[in-house]
């Protein structure tokens, strides 16, 4: 039987001390997708990602990858699995050749790959210095390569673009998205951005306090940011009353002196504004909006009143 | 594992390794020509008081704290800049990763105690020391000493994992082995529970007037049991842990 997720968590949870910073998760990472994790700070991503690398244990819940029972399979399932876990990690006073080499011989890989990927991090130039001489990117860039060179089937990536510059950032996105393409590997990608998942990501998981709220294609997110036109009137509230006696939709937002409304199609909202203007109402501004997945993402996660 | 043993030989600051090494055989070697000259009223020069003299520091202190330097410096990569995680991918049981440390520990233990012997040697020749080589004492001392600190090894390199801090695991290394000169003082059936105290029991020749109470078939004992005991130990914390 193949399996149709890389990743398949069943009521995945962890507890530290009386507090469940995990909380029943069923994520699903379809095989050969990148499937961005999303989630604010604190909100439980890295805890998922160390409990699926076998880092740490879970509380209850079981795990399966590639297919297998991560429960008494982690020795196989790690040969298949690349990870870069928060900042990077690697052995400063070696050269990231060395520590490129350290990974192939725990992994049995030949070190004749060592160049390959490399290359595709652009690193040879730096290749034979000390990596605590490498910028911040340089490290991020050699991460990559260390979870690359093992060949796996299933890449984990931890906040890969932290610290990155703006042509880094660029560079590593270009990067994951070629690989479900070109090296039939299946990345799950953790961010607090939404700005960074949306541009890769296929798959959306989004994980606040440690609850799984929204998991799905990437559509089905941008598909509720459903387009509103906002009113602008002398009294919101009364006015928005009015047009819900004639059976339209309207709240009223009286803070913002305006109303929203559903209501888009251009006949419709002509014949509304009308009869706003007919009940003398003072329109003084009329505006289509619509919802970033940055505002859905914020109202998803209830992160809105907080800021 | 021996791929594992490999990568852990790449990782190690071997510069450090060997300075370590090279001040241990310098000083005590240097300390022994001198006491076989200065107390040479109290001690009739021969062989077997220069080993009495180079041996006595080298025993309490420095091969029992080297123990504690050595396996925090090869566990201080591993927390620095997150190895830990790093050799936790490795596609096999999670305790190799302990033991091949363990391994590499042990192992430059053992060119400390040889280098050290070579050391003594190469001081005797220069001082041209009188009578003959005890070549039984220092192979018992030598190899008995080497085996009587793996249960130390053990528990420094726990300790070393637990430890995040380089600076934290040297001063707990210092703040036991300094007592040493009191818990030597016991009887080896009780000093030998306190695993630091066990190479000056063991690398002491009796021949010297103040070597301590040993009574070697308990001795040997404890050295075993504690050995295999921090080892299961050790094993069992490593797999279990949680790597934050």
């Amino acid at each position: 039987m193949t399996e149709e997720y890389a990743i398949d968590t069943h009521q995945l949870t962890r507890k530290f001390g009386q507090r469940e910073t995990v909380r029943r998760i069923n994520l699903k990472v379809p095989k050969r997708e990148v499937y961005g994790f999303l989630g604010p700070n604190g909100a439980g991503k890295t805890t998922t990602i160390r409990m699926l690398l076998g880092l740490i244990r879970a509380s209850s819940g079981n795990i399966r990858i590639l297919g297998k029972d991560l429960n008494g399979n982690r020795m196989e399932i790690l040969k298949d699995v690349g990870s870069l876990v928060e900042s990077p990690s690697y052995y400063g006073h070696l050269s990231g050749y060395t520590n490129l080499k350290i990974v192939t011989l725990m992994h049995g890989m030949p070190e004749s790959r060592i160049n390959e990927v490399l290359a595709w991090v652009r690193l040879e130039q730096a290749a034979h210095r000390p990596v605590k001489s490498y910028s911040l990117g340089m490290k991020q860039r050699l991460g990559i390569a260390m979870a690359l060179i093992t060949n796996p089937k299933l890449l984990i990536l931890d906040e890969p673009t932290n610290g990155l510059d703006p042509s880094g950032i660029q560079e590593i996105r270009e990067l994951i998205m070629r690989l479900p393409r070109d090296f039939d590997i299946t990345v799950l990608l953790s961010s607090h951005l939404l700005s960074e998942i949306e541009q890769v990501a296929t798959y959306v998981g989004i994980i606040n306090q440690g609850e799984l709220i929204f998991q799905g294609p990437l559509q089905q997110l941008t598909e509720r940011s459903k387009p509103y036109v906002w009113v602008e009137t002398d009294r919101p509230r009364e006015a928005a009353a009015a047009l819900n006696g004639q059976g339209w939709d309207a709240e009223p937002d009286e803070a913002g002196g305006q109303l929203r409304t559903s209501v888009t199609y251009r006949k419709e909202s002509a014949e509304m504004i009308r009869f706003l203007v007919q009940q003398h109402y003072d329109v003084y501004r009329v505006t289509e909006k619509k919802k970033t997945l940055e505002e859905i993402f914020l109202e998803l996660t209830g992160q809105e009143n907080s800021l | 594992m021996n791929m594992l043993l490999r990568a852990e030989t790449m990782k190690t600051q071997w510069r450090v390794v060997i300075l370590l090494i090279l001040l241990d055989t310098l000083i005590n070697a240097l300390m022994g020509m001198e006491q076989l000259d200065s107390l040479k009223e109290f001690f009739p020069p021969s062989w077997m008081s220069l080993y009495i003299h180079s041996v006595n520091l080298h025993a309490m202190f420095f091969y029992p704290l080297y123990c504690g330097i050595i396996a925090s410096l090869l566990c201080m990569y591993e927390h620095r800049d997150g190895g830990w995680k790093i050799a936790l991918a490795f596609p096999g049981p999670r305790y190799h990763i302990f033991y091949a440390k363990y391994l590499v520990l042990i192992g430059i233990l053992a060119v400390v105690q040889l280098v050290f012997m070579l050391g003594y040697l190469a001081a005797g020749k220069l001082a041209h020391a009188p009578g003959s080589i005890p070549w039984g004492t220092l192979a018992y001392t030598g190899f008995g000493g080497w085996l009587g600190i793996l249960p130390l090894a053990a528990l420094q390199l726990i300790v070393s994992i637990k430890v995040r801090n380089f600076g934290a695991s040297l001063a707990l290394a210092i703040g036991y082995v300094v007592p040493n000169i009191v818990f030597t003082g016991f009887h080896s059936t009780i000093g030998a529970w306190l695993p630091f105290t066990i190479p000056y029991y063991v690398m002491m020749p009796q021949e010297a007037i103040y070597a301590p109470r040993v009574e070697p078939y308990s001795l040997w004992a404890i050295v075993f049991f504690t050995g295999g005991l921090y080892l299961w130990l050790g094993q069992r914390f490593f797999e279990r842990r949680d790597w934050l």
